[in-house]
């Protein structure tokens, strides 16, 4: 019988450990080749890039089309005066954003840890 | 979540728009009340600093000439006029007037005249501006723009406000102005990529726990006439685009008011006056000079990593 009510604790605790390492592992993976797409501040649309095997054309507010494939996302067209957006070209790293501010829009990558947390620009 | 004592922190982020340029605010274990408290000390600096707003203090004081400063503007204002002493010039409140006749302060971008720029020049030179406390004269005529140093001054009061509302960890991006607090909630320094001026991966990554890494550069804002690129860091001396042999310059250190003065200054004063100053001020930069080499002032050799092949670091 006290076999027996250790082996229950014995498996009950390494259920319990098993829980909590997959909890802790979900809660700390690294979100990776994913664009973060916020207009005035808001976030609007999460797209995977890393994934996509053909190019998508992302259609931001009525000013702007964001274009994204698995090496990278880009801004396509920007009704702004400035270009900025434009000029910046094709992003792909961490930590790394465009921003099209007479638009209000901000695109960011997120990035592995171990990557950056921020550029300094 | 917390099961065996440990848990996930929170880690947030808001963009927002303020100061004509983009914001990321990224808060660790915060509430919704500190972001909201930071966006709010932003806005309300905005309104004291802004040249384009017509409303604000620093308007006011162009128009009139002379005026009493909020306690805010004053202390921007002081802390101008001391980098613009230490680096002879280099950094300068008082370019205003030039900057509006190259289009940099909103209007159309141009190269103006030798002539135009001969009628500003007495206008140019911080000495000419006298504070007392908090009432300000500026020469007639003259006027005077915070963009240089303004973002740094804001960064450094939400590291106050975020210490009081007791978040310990932050990394705050002020339209690239970089102020962090607390290191990664993981016990390692945060990992600041240095832009690439060139527009590729950043040039390398500087690890720190607190403090401002600020970089200007010839790459944020320009034009081209004539074949001929011209960037919006002028030269008090030439009322012209700085020509130091320099692509980027970034100033490091606790205060982001300080590195955001120092990194303008730097980019304008090249390598060697650059790394004269920090030697003798005690201050830190990483530049890049067009000839693709980085330096790295001695504090932050051991924080600096260079990731970007296209650059040469020379330890």
């Amino acid at each position: 019988m006290k076999n027996k009510n250790l082996l229950y604790i014995a498996v009950f605790s390494a259920a319990i450990i098993l829980c909590v390492i997959g909890i802790l592992a979900l809660q700390t993976r690294p979100a990776q080749g994913v664009a973060d797409i916020y207009l005035e501040g808001e976030l609007v649309r999460s797209v995977e890039w890393a994934s996509l095997e053909q190019p998508m054309e992302i259609p931001i507010g009525d000013g702007n089309i964001l274009c994204a494939d698995g090496e990278g996302v880009w801004m396509k067209h920007a009704d702004c005066p400035d270009q900025l957006c434009i000029k910046q070209g094709k992003i792909k790293g961490g930590a790394l954003s465009i921003v099209c501010l007479p638009n209000r829009v901000t695109v960011t990558l997120r990035a592995p840890k171990a990557e950056m947390d921020g550029v300094a620009r | 979540m917390n099961l065996c004592g440990c848990h996930a922190p929170k880690d947030e982020q808001q963009h927002f728009f303020a100061m004509d340029t983009v914001m990321t605010l990224r808060l660790i274990d915060a509430s919704p009340e500190d972001f909201k408290a930071c966006q709010e000390k932003v806005k309300e600096l905005e309104q004291k600093f802004s040249v384009t707003l017509p409303e604000s203090e620093i308007s006011a004081l162009n128009r009139a000439g002379s005026a009493t400063l909020s306690a805010d503007g004053a202390a921007v204002v002081e802390a101008g006029l001391t980098v613009s002493e230490q680096t002879e010039g280099a950094f300068c409140l008082s370019l205003y007037p030039a900057g509006r006749l190259w289009g940099f302060s909103g209007e159309e971008m141009r190269v103006p005249s030798a002539q135009e720029l001969e009628a500003v020049r007495p206008l140019i030179g911080d000495e000419a501006i006298t504070l007392s406390e908090k009432e300000i004269t500026l020469p007639k005529g003259g006027a005077i723009d915070l963009g240089g140093i303004a973002k740094g001054y804001t960064a450094d009061l939400l590291d106050l406000l975020l210490e009081e509302r007791q978040v310990e960890h932050f990394f705050l991006s002020l339209g690239g102005n970089v102020q962090v607090g607390g290191g990664n909630p993981d016990g390692s320094p945060w990992r600041v990529g240095i832009a690439d001026p060139d527009g590729g991966e950043a040039v390398g990554v500087l690890e720190i726990a607190d403090g401002a890494v600020v970089t200007s550069g010839g790459y944020q804002r320009n034009f081209e006439q004539d074949g001929t690129l011209y960037h919006h860091i002028l030269d008090p001396e030439t009322l012209a685009p700085a020509k130091s042999g320099l692509k980027s310059a970034t100033a490091v250190g606790l205060s982001g008011t300080l590195a955001d003065a120092l990194s303008t200054a730097f980019f304008v004063m090249g390598e060697e006056r650059a790394l004269d100053y920090c030697a003798r001020y005690d201050a830190e930069c990483i530049l890049i000079t067009e000839d693709d080499r980085v330096v790295v002032s001695p504090g932050l050799k051991e924080q600096f990593t260079l990731l970007n092949p296209q650059y040469r670091y020379e330890k």
